[in-house]
């Protein structure tokens, strides 16, 4: 999966750039999150607005990614298309993760 | 008048490697485009028929290619419908259709297992059927707008 990475203050903010979040793809992110949890990233926004399709892969992927994070961190998403979004309230996941707008929102909040 | 006024089909047949499932994606969600399909039903649909791909290949064919997934797309005046079948292992599906957690509980979320309740959310019919080596599981959806106008209501 193609991740974008970019820094604000102690804040990763990643953009996958795959338009489709699949089983395929959810291996590599699951490790990819791994990886950047381990190196010391516990305060991550996932900007999903490139993303036009999620499955229940895609979604436990994140879900991982949000326990490798644990309760000393945070692992929030933003820019999710309403067709996207329509999965997170179908499994309740949109009461898991904290979900803004767009990368803008999410930084405030955080920052906060 | 609608746009589908007789039985349609198409047969997908893919081989077992999750790196081939976008294309029946992207080939459901473009036919439930064109039906009368509210956008987030059609995005649904298309999730639940990928979800459908996905066990296929991961628990009847234990993630193994060079094994063949049959998608068949039949479109009819009411509806669509969609059967999926493969030759691998068959699944125990009895229960396996909730998805009962504490959204607060983070060390018990659910990772997996979200794949048969969507199918079941989503679609209005749900069968699977094993025929001694073969495993078939049959999914239909209701149209959601009506198909005599070609707005729909909540898109």
């Amino acid at each position: 999966m193609q991740l974008k990475e970019d820094k604000i203050g102690g804040i990763l903010v990643l953009k996958p750039l795959d338009k489709r979040f699949d089983a395929h793809s959810a291996v590599d992110f699951k490790a990819r999150m791994a990886d950047f949890v381990s190196s010391g990233h516990t305060v991550i926004i996932l900007d999903l607005s490139e993303v036009d399709f999620i499955d229940s892969s895609g979604l436990g992927a994140i879900v991982s990614a949000l326990k490798t994070i644990g309760r000393n961190g945070d692992l929030v998403l933003c820019g999710i298309k309403e067709t996207v979004m329509s999965l997170f309230r179908l499994t309740r996941m949109d009461r898991v993760f904290r979900i803004f707008t767009d990368q803008g929102e999410a930084t405030a909040a955080l920052s906060s | 008048m609608s746009r589908i006024k007789t039985t349609s089909s198409i047969r997908l047949t893919i081989d077992s490697n999750l790196n081939n499932v976008f294309l029946v994606g992207l080939t459901v969600e473009a036919i439930c485009s064109y039906a009368p399909f509210k956008a987030v039903t059609a995005y649904q649909v298309g999730t639940s028929v990928v979800e459908a791909v996905n066990n296929a290949i991961k628990h009847a064919y234990g993630n193994q290619p060079g094994h063949q997934v049959e998608v068949d797309i039949l479109l009819n005046p009411e509806g669509v419908r969609f059967e999926i079948s493969d030759t691998g292992r068959p699944m125990r599906l009895q229960g396996s259709h909730k998805l009962e957690y504490d959204p607060e509980d983070l060390e018990n979320l659910p990772e997996g297992g979200m794949g048969l309740f969507i199918i079941n959310q989503v679609m209005d019919h749900v069968e699977y059927k094993n025929f001694g080596d073969r495993n078939l599981l049959t999914m239909g959806k209701y149209y959601d707008c009506d198909p005599q106008v070609d707005l729909c209501e909540g898109d």
